[in-house]
């Protein structure tokens, strides 16, 4: 019986990283649109995306 | 009868199991949106059905994992795997009549591994790499999405204080929906490759494809298409009890469980783990309502799910080795198990039509308490 205890590590960092990454971009992204700061916002929504597709692109390819 | 014949009944069958699949697990993905009003049920289940569609093309790597290593490929027959695939498909069936979201994967292995053990001995099944790609993972999947999905909480929560409440509440309704897309979408990239995975197996011992091989794109795309299909018809019954029984959802909460949930199953997909969606998801809700609340989670829920989990794979293990024991017999077995299989689930669908559960009546029951927003303590 071997774990591979790596691969579960990476499953617990990744995670980790893009989630809170994620969503502290959205809210930073909704206080910025609260104080009606519309480039800040958009930018940190943007944020979000590019880091979905960045996730995405690393499984597809 | 006819090898050929028998590979025909198997991908009809993995097929079928592919749609109960989506019919069970629409929930995991929509629950939290149907539950905070952020999506209407019916919108929330066709955006579900196309991401998973989707998602089903984005990887195969799990699908290797269960054509390539759990049994062994020289010892099982296709009738071995329909078998199998019988049992699961019974187990999917009564826990879905009976709103336990229950596991379809871990139904799939319990079955695939019961008929394997029963009609070819313990030799026939690969002990280690179960462990390592599936027990392991059904475990730690779910505490790793739990674990960050209350950090994430934490995270939205404190932030958040700073933010205009009515653009808070919008913004999170959106973020909750795209949150909810990608658990669709990774939904379809882990769940459909277990199809993929048992078709390419069945095709694999049957002698038409090499051992090792990957899922041929028919494979890909039917496998797809069954899952979208089944999304997109059922859930219902299962959403009622995943988004209300286990704790009440914001939509900020509901973004950071779901994101969590995502991200944790994409990643294990990469890796090749098979992991069950649905303990993830209930995991990923579990975690976000102790982020927020420690009061805010109905453990004796929790409790009754988790009994479910751990039934599954020896029960569908115990159907999967009877139907497999029997199917490998000739094709009086194989006839004698389609025909209990036809016959249990009719049986089931007609008790479910006596009290169906329609998209309304899961709208009456959230709009009575949308305004709520709190935890239940």
């Amino acid at each position: 019986m071997k774990v591979d205890w790596t691969a579960l590590l990476q499953v617990f960092g990744a995670t980790l990283l893009v989630t809170v990454l994620v969503v502290t971009l959205f809210v930073v992204g909704i206080r910025a649109l609260s104080g009606d700061k519309k480039v800040p916002a958009y930018a940190s929504f943007a944020g979000c995306v590019a880091v979905v597709l960045y996730g995405l692109s690393l499984i597809v390819f | 009868m006819d090898p050929a014949l028998v590979v025909i009944i198997v991908v009809v069958t993995a097929l079928i199991f592919d749609f109960t699949n989506g019919f069970h697990d629409t929930a995991n993905a929509m629950a939290t949106s149907i539950a905070t009003g952020a999506l209407k049920p019916r919108t929330a289940v066709a955006l579900s059905a196309v991401l998973n569609l989707v998602g089903a093309f984005l990887s195969v790597e799990v699908a290797k994992t269960i054509s390539g290593g759990i049994v062994d490929d020289a010892q099982i027959t296709p009738a071995i795997i329909f078998g199998g695939l019988v049992g699961a498909i019974m187990w999917n069936l009564v826990t879905w009549y009976v709103g336990l979201p229950s596991s379809s994967s871990h139904a799939l292995f319990g079955g695939l591994i019961g008929a394997a053990w029963v009609a070819s001995g313990v030799d026939a099944i690969h002990f280690a790499k179960v462990v390592d790609k599936v027990l392991v993972p059904a475990i730690v999947a779910p505490l790793v999405a739990g674990l960050v999905a209350a950090i994430a909480t934490i995270v939205v929560y404190r932030l958040k204080k700073a933010a205009d409440p009515r653009v808070a509440h919008t913004g999170f309704k959106v973020g909750q929906v795209a949150s909810a897309s990608l658990v669709s979408l990774a939904h379809g990239t882990n769940d459909a490759q277990k199809t993929m995975g048992i078709i390419t197996l069945a095709l694999i011992t049957s002698g038409s494809l090499a051992p090792g091989s990957g899922p041929p794109t028919w494979v890909i795309v039917s496998a797809g298409l069954a899952i979208a299909a089944g999304t997109y018809l059922g859930g219902w019954r299962i959403t009622h009890t995943l988004g209300r029984g286990l704790t009440t959802i914001e939509p900020a909460q509901g973004f950071a469980a779901q994101t969590s949930t995502a991200t944790a199953i994409l990643a294990s997909s990469h890796l090749g783990f098979a992991l069950s969606t649905t303990h993830v998801a209930s995991g990923g809700i579990m975690g976000s309502g102790l982020g927020r609340d420690r009061r805010g989670v109905k453990w004796g829920t929790m409790g009754k799910m988790a009994a479910g989990w751990l039934l599954t794979l020896p029960a569908a293990g115990i159907v999967g080795a009877l139907a497999g024991k029997w199917a490998s017999t000739g094709t009086g077995g194989i006839i004698g198990v389609a025909a209990i299989g036809i016959v249990v689930s009719l049986v089931i669908w007609i008790m479910a039509r006596r009290e169906p559960v329609k998209p309304e009546h899961i709208v009456d029951e959230v709009a009575a308490q949308a305004e709520l927003h709190k935890v239940a303590a």
